[in-house]
């Protein structure tokens, strides 16, 4: 298993006043247990304030998560303290959602991409060497070395998000999460960014964790779907699996809007128990049930 | 001529000597749903604006005509474009947290447009605004008009503007890119009101968009446009069946699952 | 794209809305001829700031001729006497007779070129006994031209010292605060807020008070500075700590995170700069009132002290409405410290207005 998440929790105070102690908490992550084998990217997909982008997030560790576990190629790294987890940073990358506002707009692109270099900088001693490097990226994400003097401001969202997954691919991770990294942009530019992943996949050995609202755009691209509510994972299966056989009603609504641009008619909200666990159904097909 | 709504002939837009839209031709019929495609920087928003005739500093008609209601609109004065905007063509826009003003409630705002294109009494506009954001399906409209855009979320927002759009009762409800920034679930929602709406108010709606699949299912007719020109218009269904132009069949490998 | 332009940031396009502000950069360039001024102040003053000569206490300008009977000759300076009329006031009359010769680049008073450089060369001077008082004399029959320049010298450099440790300690405070939130946050926002609670001119004078009797006037000099300095940072420090609140949140930080960099790292390379946008026009806004502090306190005497020349105590002479009814050439100071003030405020003005739109837009594409 190329990574193993077990039973991780995070809660957010809801804000009261700044003088007294938060009443409530927000329960972002309630309980997930997910794995991801090298090879087989894993969709997850989930409304806004389903906890997806907390999830993601707690996984690259830049936020903390309350319980729980991560694994990484077998090694438990929750607690592994800063200086040791840089190597494991190395490992894996993360591309954000807005092109906007992931690139720093007062670096020029060659500055960005040197500064991915940072955790391995004794093999760039030579500007000369970094420059390479950054010239090798950016071709591989189709764009053209002379573009490194140039500033984000220069270029459209779906270049710059090609620059935000080259600056990923810098030091060669292992694990790729993609934070709804083409809902900002549109159908078409979608479509190419998607081929793009679909190449570099081929040509690095990486593998996406791939984060989005839409059912239809993560099933492009994903070998298996987990379906995210309220903080818990309601539904998992291979990709073609869940698409022909949703079980979780919530399921069924997602498809129903991704695919046929339909609403379903439940007038609550969908229904969790706290007891539910995740149940076995057979084909690899789990789903939340009492 | 009679039997369509609103009528672009030829129309060319240019900024700074480039030209943003060329040449383009587009027909709404009454009581339909016409959705213009295309991609960021085709042209497609310059054209909702410039029936309005919002268009910003520096864009300029370089030619062409349009007919809203067998009216031409290109020669009105400002007046009377006044009287047009919200009594007959609303427009929604793509990021409502930007279309409301911050500092005045949903209510309020909704109040402005009765005030200025409708002759109801203070009563009646309080009536009419629960009245209509009962309408477009928010689920506690008095305690909706009392708040401020930025306490309600995202979907809540979008069909907060849809309200105000429609408040005057148009004939034509431009509605551009309404749904980009929010989760398909709420894509959904939107998308069915917009088919309620066009149902029970007799509405017609332009919507531009760059989702081939939503206008597939949504529109009975599409303008497909790239680079400022249509390279495509027809019946939804026909254009899709059998697409004629390459990029029209680009836009059609996006809807595959 | 365009392919042979020159490639500019974001911030240096902003910052081109500057150049095309006529008012602005006819600001400019007269804060420059100020500065230039002080900065070669010994080689523009025909004397040292505190060449005496009493016989000319309060002499009026000189007249410079450049016709003699109505021949075109070099420019001079006639000779003046002085006498009392009627009443016993002092007045100045030309000799006709003593004609003395403007010359130039002439050897007089040692002074130190950027206080480091023995010279002796002034750009224009008279033979003595003539006196060459461009902008009249003072009391003490100083020139008033020399002593402006010389002034110049320590009240420009004292706003722009005084700011630059007042921005340093701002940015450090508000972005280290900003950054870090909680506790340190707290603590260090109720220090700001503590510092600036006392009303600003009278913790001035507390401060100065506490400056030793037995200090010489340049330890004095820099005492001031740093007083000055410390009421000046926390109303600065409070607004990047605001501005870094919420640039820590964006994703360009997030990524750096991501990519293995450490805080001290991303707050110098990824937050501050953008609060550039801010502090700088700010800090241009903000150089006059240390510029004001400066002259305030050498006005009431509490600053630099005579011999030494600065805008402020110069002033001090001018607080009597019958010695400027007859001799208002001691004014100039004031006029001096208006322009400077004036052109800041444009500048900083101008500043924001480019800048401004720069700031909302880097705030929507959140």
């Amino acid at each position: 298993m190329l990574l193993e998440l077990r039973n991780i929790r995070k809660s957010f105070p809801v804000k009261g006043g700044s003088l007294s102690r938060p009443r409530s908490f927000v329960r972002a992550v309630d309980g997930v247990d997910l794995a991801l084998a090298a090879g087989e990217n894993l969709g997850l997909v989930g409304e806004s304030g389903c906890g997806k982008t907390t999830l993601g997030r707690i996984i690259v560790k830049l936020i903390a998560p309350e319980s729980g576990n991560i694994l990484f190629d077998g090694k438990d790294i929750t607690s592994t303290p800063g200086r040791q987890f840089r190597e494991y940073r190395q490992k894996m990358q993360m591309v954000f959602q807005d092109p906007y506002s992931s690139l720093d707009p007062r670096f020029t692109i060659y500055r960005i991409l040197e500064e991915a270099m940072t955790l391995e900088w004794e093999e760039y001693p030579a500007p000369a060497k970094r420059r390479e490097r950054a010239a090798q990226v950016l071709k591989t994400v189709g764009l053209s070395p002379g573009m490194m003097e140039r500033f984000p401001h220069e270029f459209s969202g779906g270049e710059r998000q090609r620059i935000a997954i080259a600056r990923a691919l810098v030091l060669n991770p292992k694990l790729l999460i993609l934070d709804e990294a083409v809902s900002s942009l549109d159908v078409l530019i979608q479509k190419q960014i998607l081929d793009l992943l679909d190449r570099l996949q081929k040509e690095f050995q990486v593998t996406y964790l791939f984060i989005s609202h839409n059912l239809r755009v993560v099933a492009r691209i994903s070998r298996r779907i987990a379906v995210m509510y309220q903080g818990r994972i309601v539904e998992a299966a291979p990709t073609r699996e869940l698409l022909n056989n949703p079980l979780h009603p919530y399921t069924k609504e997602l498809l129903a809007a991704a695919v046929d641009y339909k609403t379903s008619v439940r007038e609550e909200a969908v229904a969790i128990g706290p007891h539910a666990r995740l149940a076995d159904k057979g084909n690899g097909h789990w789903v939340l049930a009492d | 001529m009679s039997s369509n709504l609103l009528v672009v002939e030829d129309l060319t837009v240019t900024v700074a000597q480039k030209e943003i839209v060329s040449a383009a031709n587009l027909e709404i019929p009454f009581l339909s749903v016409t959705a213009l495609v295309g991609g960021s920087g085709s042209g497609k928003t310059t054209m909702g604006l410039a029936v309005l005739k919002l268009l910003p500093l520096g864009f300029n008609v370089r030619q062409g005509r349009i007919w809203f209601d067998g009216r031409e609109v290109l020669d009105l004065s400002e007046d009377r474009m006044r009287l047009l905007r919200g009594k007959e063509i609303g427009m929604v826009f793509q990021e409502p947290l930007y279309a409301f003003n911050p500092v005045f409630s949903i209510g309020d705002q909704i109040a402005e447009v009765l005030r200025a294109h409708t002759p109801l009494n203070l009563r009646q506009r309080r009536a009419r605004i629960l009245e209509l954001l009962n309408l477009v399906g928010l689920p506690n409209p008095q305690r909706a008009a009392g708040n401020y855009p930025h306490q309600l979320s995202g979907g809540m927002r979008q069909r907060a503007m849809i309200a105000q759009a429609i408040a005057a009762g148009p004939k034509l409800l431009i509605a551009d890119e309404p749904t980009s920034n929010l989760d398909v679930t709420l894509q959904a929602k939107i998308m069915e009101l917009f088919r309620k709406l066009k149902d029970e108010l007799k509405l017609s709606i332009l919507l531009i968009t760059h989702d081939l699949g939503m206008v597939a299912h949504m529109a009975d007719r599409v303008a497909v446009m790239t680079g400022g020109k249509i390279v495509e218009q027809g019946m939804t269904k026909d254009v899709l069946k059998d697409p004629r132009h390459p990029y029209t069949r680009t836009l059609m490998e996006t809807i595959e699952v | 794209m365009t392919k042979n332009a020159e490639h500019l940031s974001e911030f240096q396009i902003a910052l081109r809305g500057f150049t095309q502000n006529r008012l602005a950069v006819s600001c400019a360039y007269v804060l420059l001829v100020l500065y230039a001024g002080a900065l070669l102040a010994g080689f523009f003053a025909p004397y040292s700031f505190q060449d005496e000569d009493r016989n000319y206490s309060y002499a009026p300008p000189t007249q410079v001729k450049i016709f003699d009977n109505g021949r075109f000759v070099a420019p001079y300076v006639p000779g003046m006497k002085l006498t009392f009329d009627e009443y016993n006031a002092r007045i100045y009359v030309i000799d006709p007779v003593q004609k003395y010769s403007i010359r130039f680049f002439v050897p007089g008073d040692t002074y130190r070129l950027f206080g480091v450089f023995p010279c002796r060369h002034h750009l224009f001077s008279v033979d003595s006994p003539g006196r060459i008082y461009l902008l009249g004399a003072d009391a003490r029959g100083r020139d008033v031209f020399s002593r402006l320049l010389y002034g110049a010298q320590v009240s420009l450099s004292i706003g722009l010292i005084g700011v630059f440790i007042s921005f340093a300690i701002g940015l450090l405070v508000g972005g280290i605060s900003g950054y870090y939130g909680g506790r340190l946050d707290n603590f260090l926002m109720r220090l700001c807020e503590m510092v600036m609670m006392v009303p600003g001119f009278y913790l001035l004078l507390a401060l100065r008070a506490a400056v030793p009797d037995n200090f010489n006037s340049l330890q004095v000099y820099f005492a001031i500075i740093i007083i000055l300095s410390f009421i000046g940072w926390a109303g600065l420090a409070r607004i990047i700590r605001g501005m870094c609140l919420s640039l820590r949140e964006r994703e360009y930080v997030l990524a750096a995170k991501g990519l293995g960099l450490s805080d001290i790292k991303i707050i110098v390379r990824h937050i501050l700069p953008h609060t550039l946008s801010y502090s700088i026009f700010a800090v241009m806004l903000s150089i006059p009132g240390y510029i004001l502090g400066e002259s305030g306190l050498s006005l009431i005497g509490l600053g630099i002290q005579d011999p030494y020349a600065s805008w402020g105590n110069m002033l001090s002479d001018a607080m009597s409405i019958v010695r400027i009814k007859f001799a208002p050439w001691i004014l100039w100071p004031a006029f001096c410290i208006f322009l400077t003030v004036a052109c800041f405020n444009v500048i900083g003005d101008a500043l924001r207005d480019c800048l401004d739109p720069m700031l909302k837009s880097e705030g929507e594409n959140t």
